[in-house]
């Protein structure tokens, strides 16, 4: 039965990693430490004790990196998972070319996995060592190259510009290299000095040299260039993908649809509230052992809320905002919670209104956060 | 009481010479205040003052004191020490005969010292230099005694040291008090005239008047009239200050006290009138009546968590206890409806801005406090303005005028040079140097007021290591080569920002101001252009480059709640700013511009 109320999309959280990279402000730990089946059986508690339309339409397995886990554990707990979830629509994983090899790509085929993220970030040596990444431009080559002959037709890659040493000349061959036949969706992200990582502090010592904001800028708009003019449809403001092959699970995020996310530390929307999980994986075993919920946070969200996170979310999205949608969605006119930051933002040519859509401009997107914050919270 | 009997006299005092510390032993040594009830530097009221250590209010204290069998009433006035209240200084010596010079010993004689002994002997008093903290390590008694005799005339001889701290020497000036101050003059004249010499506005009973009278008496019930504002009342309450009010049935010639009738702001009573009976009232005011004039202004506009309604409360509520500051609607094109604030000085701005913020918890934006010019045009009218919003165009105008004033410096010889220096860049003319010691000096200057308006105490403080003193005094208006600075921010004039200066000034104090508000303004989605423009002609650019990169890489499911609170900080970090066309400018920037230090 479809009930349009629950979440379609589920995403599932692996807490481990083999090493930390530099830049990385996700929650992960060593699986080493952890008792790994213990903490995925957990897991699969959750997600049997959860409510979510079945089969669900996408099914995302992040972290961390899933692989580190081995390919047993991993394909073993996914196999459940499934059980579970039915077969997805799209059925994304996460992988990180370091723990990743031919069997685990063929293994991950064979149970159903139709999409794979491949968390290159980078195609020069020195770029990924800075990241410290643990593989090699090579080695990020041969998986791409692995899971292409193994038959996976939704290849995606993850590339990060703007790497202290970088340049736009080698961010422009880096985009040459992924724009190939074999991928078909690209994430584009500049590189965040998020709080409390190694990177930041590297940052704030001083010992690095940041490229400097109009460099971040051209990469930025070169991205755009390159890509679109390769064949790949720039649809939200870090994400390009050949026609057809746009990130479903994500666009749940950006459209403010209902999703659940299952392990520690992950996120999940049902529409009336927003919850995180437990980061600290130990205590979200308990909890579940213990039969209690394992949010760390639950907050009730108001219409007005919802109706701003709305605003922010579809705004992230190159064709924007429908309006009829929209107050469907939220039950607002987005002029009467917005109006008099509509106008300033058409009239400053950061917005546009087409077809009933309104949108950020082309020379918006670099500088988006400082027209997505006046709609953080009404007028 | 016999006015022969009656000795009114006030201490004069450089800050933290002493002058508290002695009232305190006075009133202990005639038993006015009883050492179970005494608590230190009792004539203070106001916490603010307490914590500068500076008297903002006047207080009278009558005490009694049996010398050599009779008794004598002695009426301690305190006066309020600071160069900003110089009128009141001068009415509350005008109740006074005598005055107690006081000195520190380890400081020697100090600005004010000098400005306000030069009232006193101005105002005909008798003076008694005391040398004070010699019990000090570091006390020079005699080498004070020279310099008191130098810039004042006064006979070392006659110097009295003591310890008001520890009493030493204070019953021997006790009696000075009595034997060398004389008493007050007797008055024949039928009429009753009292002088005000200060007021105080008391929540339950309203504005208290300080008197002095000086012939004839007043009793409870008297209608009485105040002769320079014309104002009738009639007497509820006759007081002496012991010092809590204590009622009395009559106030004789000679005598101080207080007087309440019913009077319910302090801004009908001016210090310095004349009260007198109603039924026969007296033919002329007595002398020094002035109205005060109010040197530095500035405008206040509300800050973000408060509106003008707030904001005027918060003065009223203010004025009713200072009746010296003024505040006049004001509207700004850039900040909206505000207040013209007139202030006797820059200390008088800096309390009424500590006590807005204290007592009312209002947030102000604040803009440069500027001078009243005089404005002659070429039709021969001639006014004053406050604002430089209120010049009129350049060729309506045949002379702009400033106001000038005589400027002292005491200061340790080595800051000579800085000080000059200083002078100089404030466009001052050095009229006189002495040396009062071996190692001080006293620099008078002729001073555009609007040079010292601001910062200059502050820089001189700076440049002298906290030794050098001023005093200043209004001496008149006078043509001076002015222009209006216009500043523009993204192709609009900010009138809040425009700033009359002097031509010699004008290109680079304009380029000064564009450099500090370009560092004081955000960047914005555009850029902004920074023009400084005198009659529209732009004599400085700067520019406040937009920014380029301002974008969340990454924003999946995890990141919507820690990021929507951001965002909501940034929407909130721009509501915080005045709106000015479509700039948004930091309260922070208004004041930016005003610090003219390097």
């Amino acid at each position: 039965m479809i009930n349009t109320n629950l979440p379609k999309s589920v995403y599932i959280h692996i807490p481990f990693c083999k090493s930390k990279c530099s830049y990385c402000g996700f929650f992960s730990k060593p699986a080493n430490q952890y008792d790994v089946k213990k903490v995925l059986n957990a897991e699969i508690a959750e997600l049997k004790k959860s409510v979510f339309q079945k089969p669900a339409q996408t099914l995302y397995i992040g972290g961390g990196s899933p692989a580190s886990v081995g390919c047993e554990i991993l394909c073993s707990f996914l196999s459940k998972v499934v059980e579970l979830t039915g077969a997805a629509g799209e059925f994304t994983v996460e992988i990180n070319p370091a723990d990743a090899d031919e069997k685990l790509l063929k293994e991950l085929f064979e149970l159903g996995v139709n999409r794979i993220s491949i968390g290159v970030q980078s195609f020069c040596d020195n770029e990924l060592a800075f990241l410290g990444r643990g593989y090699s431009a090579k080695q990020a080559e041969k998986i791409i190259g692995a899971a292409e002959i193994i038959g996976f037709k939704n290849i995606g890659i993850d590339l990060i510009f703007a790497v202290p040493g970088s340049n736009l000349k080698n961010w422009r061959e880096t985009i040459k290299k992924a724009s190939r036949s074999s991928i078909q969706h690209i994430s584009a992200y500049s590189l965040t000095y998020e709080k409390n990582t190694p990177l930041e502090k590297t940052k704030l010592s001083g010992k690095i040299k940041t490229v400097d904001e109009d460099t971040d800028r051209k990469m930025f708009e070169a991205a755009i260039r390159k890509l679109t003019d390769a064949g790949f449809e720039h649809y939200e403001i870090s994400n390009f993908a050949k026609p057809g092959f746009k990130c479903r699970h994500n666009l749940t995020y950006w459209k403010n649809d209902f999703y659940l996310g299952i392990g520690p530390a992950a996120a999940s929307f049902s529409g009336d509230y927003r919850i995180e999980n437990i980061s600290d994986i130990d205590k979200y075993v308990e909890c579940i052992e213990s039969d209690r919920e394992p949010a760390a946070e639950k907050i009730k969200i108001t219409p007005s809320e919802k109706a701003s996170q709305t605003a922010v979310l579809n705004l992230r999205l190159i064709k924007g905002i429908d309006l009829t949608e929209y107050k469907q969605r939220t039950g607002f006119d987005i002029y009467e919670l917005f109006g008099r930051s509509i106008e300033k933002n058409l009239k400053l040519k950061l917005l546009q209104l087409r077809n009933n859509r309104l949108s950020l401009t082309k020379q918006a997107l670099p500088i988006a956060d400082s027209v997505l914050c006046d709609f953080a919270q009404p007028d | 009481m016999n006015t022969e009997n009656i000795r009114n006299f006030c201490i004069i005092a450089h800050i933290d010479h002493g002058k508290s510390t002695l009232a305190d032993r006075l009133l202990l040594l005639t038993g006015t205040v009883s050492q179970k009830d005494f608590k230190e530097q009792m004539l203070d009221t106001m916490d603010i003052e307490r914590e500068r250590g500076i008297t903002v209010k006047a207080s009278a204290v009558t005490m009694h004191y049996t010398l050599n069998g009779v008794e004598y009433m002695l009426n301690l006035i305190d006066t309020p020490g600071h160069v900003d209240f110089h009128y009141e200084v001068s009415r509350s010596m005008a109740a006074c005969e005598g005055a107690l010079l006081v000195v520190d010993a380890s400081q020697g004689v100090e600005a004010q010292t000098v400005a306000n002994a030069y009232l006193a002997v101005d105002s005909g008093l008798e003076i008694i230099p005391v040398i004070n903290k010699i019990d000090l390590p570091a006390a020079q008694p005699k080498v004070v005694a020279e310099e008191i005799e130098h810039i004042l005339g006064i006979n070392k001889n006659e110097c009295f040291y003591i310890s008001a701290k520890s009493g030493q020497g204070v019953s021997e000036l006790l009696e000075a008090i009595i034997t060398f101050l004389p008493p007050p003059a007797v008055d024949l004249t039928k009429q009753t005239r009292a002088l005000i010499f200060d007021s105080h506005y008391d929540e339950y009973r309203g504005v208290i008047c300080y008197v002095r009278l000086v012939s004839g008496q007043l009793n409870p019930g008297d209608k009485i009239l105040m002769m320079g504002s014309s104002r009738s009342y009639q007497v509820s309450e006759l007081g002496k200050f012991t010092p809590e009010m204590k009622k009395i049935d009559s106030l004789g010639a000679g005598e101080v006290g207080y007087v309440i009738a019913n009077i319910r702001t302090l801004s009908d009573v001016t210090i310095g009138d004349t009260i007198t009976l109603a039924k026969e009232p007296a033919k002329k005011l007595l002398p020094g009546y002035k109205k005060p004039l109010q040197m530095v202004f500035s405008d206040f506009y509300p800050g973000n968590n408060t509106d003008y309604s707030h904001l005027r409360s918060a003065f009223e509520k203010l004025s009713l206890n200072d009746a010296s500051f003024t505040f006049i609607p004001q509207n700004s094109p850039a900040l909206g409806f505000g207040f013209r604030c007139g202030f006797l000085g820059l200390l008088h701005m800096e309390i009424i801005q500590e006590r807005l913020e204290r007592e009312s918890n209002i947030e102000v934006v604040q803009t440069a406090p500027t001078v009243t010019y005089e404005v002659v045009e070429t039709s021969g009218e001639t006014y004053r303005i406050d604002s430089p919003s209120h010049m009129p165009e350049k060729t309506k105008i045949a002379e702009l005028r400033e106001p000038y004033v005589k400027l002292e410096v005491i200061t340790p010889k080595d800051a000579i040079g800085s000080i000059m220096k200083l002078a100089e860049m404030k466009r001052c003319q050095l009229i006189k140097t002495d040396y009062i010691s071996p190692t001080r000096v006293m620099m008078e200057f002729r001073a555009p007021l609007a040079e010292i308006v601001y910062d200059f105490y502050d820089q001189l403080k700076g440049i002298s290591r906290g030794y050098a003193t001023m005093d200043y005094k209004f001496t008149g208006f006078e043509a001076g080569d002015l222009v209006k600075i216009d500043i523009l921010v993204n192709k609009a004039i900010v009138d809040a920002l425009s700033l009359i200066v002097h031509r010699s000034n004008a290109e680079a104090r304009g380029r000064k101001m564009l450099v500090k508000l370009r560092k004081a303004i955000p960047r914005h989605q555009f850029e902004i252009p920074l023009q400084a423009a005198i009659g529209g002609k732009i004599i400085a650019r700067e520019s406040i480059k937009a920014f380029r990169k301002d974008v969340t890489a990454k924003l999946y499911g995890g990141d919507v709640t820690r990021k929507m609170k951001v965002l909501k900080r940034q929407k909130e970090g721009k509501k915080r700013m005045k709106s000015i066309g479509s700039v948004q400018i930091p309260q922070q920037a208004f004041m930016s511009i005003l610090d003219t230090s390097e």
